[in-house]
């Protein structure tokens, strides 16, 4: 049973759970949307004056939601890795990518929003709790602005902390009484009405606790998830474009500067790139930027070594010599003979390299030297967790167990795209 | 053979200071290039402005970059790395401080490693296809999978939370200079348990995979088929000719493995409070005190130059093959 799922069926059922699990997420952000198109059509202006990045955010989400079905339906006989079995690692890895695609729509609060400190801090993982938001009365007659910033705030939860309560029950009779414990607080429905306010009872559910300050630790994953897979993504193809054009240089003219590259990236291997890495990330501040951009140039020596060696082989072969001869430009014979004979090992460099650059981005955020205090990182979640292991484990555990799941996916995806990849091996 | 030898030697330890030389040049390019000016920290508003020239001048800003490189190399070799900031006495002495205990913590996570992963390849390879061989080739996935500082939290929370068994942080006991000579010893031990587990665990990996392929792939030359058709029994087989033959290349790996050793160190002294190298590189860079993070990657870069250097003296020595390649 299980080795008849394809991974297309796969794809379909994630949507499909998506949909039925967050179908209110999903609603709120059309509807978000629809408002700001039709502010982008009456008044663009102000539309672009409310411009936030996190709405083109909220606009990639829905697109690739409503994409998955679309295109793995209309696809599914033309890619063949849509075809393909699912495996295990395969399932993860999809999950992973659409966690880190979807994050506003799967995250189930702002990974930056605190609860109500004093009662919802360090909750323990599948607890339920109740919120009483009092939020200003929805009403037609408000203007086209207006809602459009209401939607927008109370998306995730967004809405000030202070109108937002964490109660154990609520009892509506004459008065609306707020119980906390043996603890109860009253409000008058005059008080209500004077300030034209509306209770809205919403009850929340951590599904794997919440931290130190009372964050969602599952929304605070998910966004870890996508800091980590762009992260790896920047850099790999940094080092990508580094690796390639090095090495393709080097072994193809040969000579004083192949001596010299190899050389160079020689010296550069036999060093733990930790040290330089901890260095610059500490003399030119921890930005997303820099991250990325030490990450990416401190792991391209490898492919180089790859890339020069096969291209050393490949050089003297009748077809490339032919083709030289034909007069064919130096790029076009790299891209059109030797990449896709490259191929195999360069993918499967890339995905182990991406792996590595994973570790190496939650080892910074670990040391506190990474984007931990700006993002929701893995690896500075395992570090605030740390002080907290003897009240609260899930604090750690948690993304603890999601960064093995992964790197261990990834390792078993490069070891299977090798045998996948080369033409020789087929 | 011993000139060619020689050669060898003596090219090795030239390329070795070239390394070197380019480190030092490329942490100058870093401080040079980092945005800010060094000695703004040292300059209140207050100050005349007379009196922040000569502060500024103290620090050599002002002279043009060819001299300042000269004048940063020439520190460098005759070993002054600079005054801490924080600690507020050379960068050298503090790093003496604290280089011992990376060293031995190293060392023994070195030996470790090695015990640990030769015996794991043996004795599975002696039960080939078991479910013990099948188990433990799993598990070495997820072993090399997971980064020092998961494993370390993991360790800490089973080990020292719930079952109370080892310490989770420092090296020695508040009690430490009551206890006996032997006490003392087992204290030592008994702080170092987890640290040790959370570094070696990666290597013992490698050390595992690398030496079983080898001893998968000796296993199927001609030689083996040979002496098994002589009737020599499979044990002298396995110990005279199988595995000295697998643990040449290894000595390759544990000079890699030695080097990355150190920055694994590094988190590890960070996760468990350990006085180490790492822990004094990171607090150095909390701190913004740049000469005493300048000088902590210098000198774990020379460790790591001089480690490397050894691995291939040490190739070299035991494998007199390997010299004919190098020359060329």
């Amino acid at each position: 049973m299980i080795s008849k799922i394809k991974i297309w069926h796969f794809l379909v059922a994630l949507f499909a759970a998506i949909l039925l699990l967050r179908f209110n997420n999903v609603i709120e952000l059309i509807s978000i949307l629809f408002l700001y198109v039709r502010l982008i059509i009456g008044s663009p202006s102000t539309a672009f004056k409310l411009f936030d990045i996190t709405i083109l955010d909220y606009f990639l989400a829905v697109l690739v939601l409503l994409s998955i079905p679309v295109f793995t339906l209309i696809l599914r006989n033309r890619i063949r890795v849509l075809k393909s079995k699912l495996e295990f690692v395969f399932g993860i890895i999809i999950v992973l990518v659409v966690t880190a695609l979807l994050a506003p729509i799967i995250s189930t609060s702002n990974p930056k929003f605190q609860y109500d400190i004093a009662n919802a801090k360090l909750l323990p993982p599948l607890s339920t709790k109740k919120i009483i938001t009092l939020s200003p009365k929805f009403s037609e007659d408000n203007s086209l602005t207006e809602r459009f910033i209401e939607a927008f705030r109370s998306y995730h939860s967004e809405t000030k902390n202070e109108e937002a309560f964490i109660v154990d029950d609520i009892q509506i009779d004459d008065t609306v009484t707020l119980i906390q414990g043996n603890k109860t607080k009253e409000i008058k429905k005059e008080y209500l009405s004077e300030n034209n306010l509306e209770i809205k009872t919403t009850s929340r559910f951590f599904i794997l606790g919440t931290d130190e300050f009372s964050r969602d630790i599952f929304s605070r994953i998910i966004y870890g998830a996508r800091l980590s897979l762009f992260i790896g993504i920047a850099s790999v193809i940094i080092s990508l474009i580094v690796g390639l054009t090095l090495g393709f240089l080097s072994g193809f003219t040969g000579g004083v500067t192949d001596t010299i590259f190899n050389r160079t990236t020689e010296m550069f291997l036999a060093f733990p790139m930790i040290f330089l890495i901890i260095l610059i990330v500490a003399l030119f501040g921890n930005s997303l930027i820099v991250v990325v951009l030490v990450l990416g140039l401190s792991g391209w020596m490898s492919l180089f070594k790859i890339v020069r060696s096969e291209v050393i082989s490949l050089r003297e072969k009748d077809f490339i010599v032919t083709s030289k001869m034909l007069g064919y430009s130096k790029s076009k014979i790299l891209i059109k003979e030797m990449f896709p004979l490259l191929m195999a090992p360069i993918v499967t460099n890339l995905v182990l390299q991406f792996s590595n650059v994973i570790i190496a981005e939650s080892a910074l955020s670990y040391l506190g030297l990474g984007l931990g205090n700006n993002y929701a990182s893995w690896g500075s979640m395992i570090e605030a967790g740390q002080y907290y292991l003897t009240s609260a484990w899930w604090m750690s555990f948690s993304p603890c167990g999601f960064l093995i799941l992964t790197v261990i996916s990834i390792n078993i995806l490069g070891n299977k795209m090798e045998s996948l990849l080369d033409p020789r091996l087929r | 053979m011993n000139q060619r030898l020689i050669t060898v030697l003596l090219r090795r330890l030239l390329s070795s200071f070239v390394v070197l030389f380019l480190l030092i040049s490329f942490v100058f390019v870093l401080i040079r290039l980092a945005p800010g000016d060094p000695a703004q920290k040292f300059i209140s508003p207050e100050l005349s402005k007379e009196l922040a020239e000569n502060v500024r001048a103290s620090f050599g800003i002002d002279s043009p970059i060819h001299i300042q490189y000269i004048k940063f190399i020439g520190n460098i070799i005759t070993g002054d790395l600079g005054v801490s900031y924080n600690y507020r006495s050379t960068v050298l002495s503090i790093i003496f401080d604290h280089l011992p205990f990376t060293m031995i913590f190293a060392s023994l996570s070195f030996i470790i490693q090695i015990l640990i992963g030769f015996w794991l390849a043996v004795s599975t390879y002696k039960k080939k296809n078991s479910f013990y061989d099948k188990s433990i080739n799993k598990l070495s996935l997820i072993g090399y999978s997971t980064p020092a500082y998961v494993l370390g939290v993991i360790l800490i929370y089973f080990f020292s939370l719930q079952l109370k068994i080892f310490p989770s942080s420092d090296l020695q006991s508040f009690d430490f200079d009551e206890l006996s000579t032997f006490a003392k010893l087992l204290d030592y031990a008994k702080h170092l348990a987890l640290p040790l587990a959370t570094l070696s665990l990666a290597g013992i990996v490698i050390f595992y995979k690398y030496l079983r392929d080898n001893l998968d792939s000796i296993e199927n030359k001609m030689f083996v088929t040979n002496l098994r058709a002589m009737g020599v029994n499979e044990k002298t087989i396995l110990y005279r000719h199988i595995i000295p033959n697998a643990i040449g290349p290894m000595i390759s790996v544990a000079g890699i493995e030695l080097g990355v050793l150190f920055s694994g160190a590094l988190i590890t002294e960070v996760i468990f409070g350990l006085p180490g190298m790492g822990r004094l590189t990171v607090n150095a860079i909390m701190l913004r005190d740049y000469p005493l993070v300048v000088g902590c990657s210098f000198v774990s870069g020379v460790l790591v130059i001089i480690t490397n250097f050894t691995a291939d003296v040490i190739k070299v020595i035991i494998d007199k093959r390997l010299i004919k390649g190098m020359l060329n």
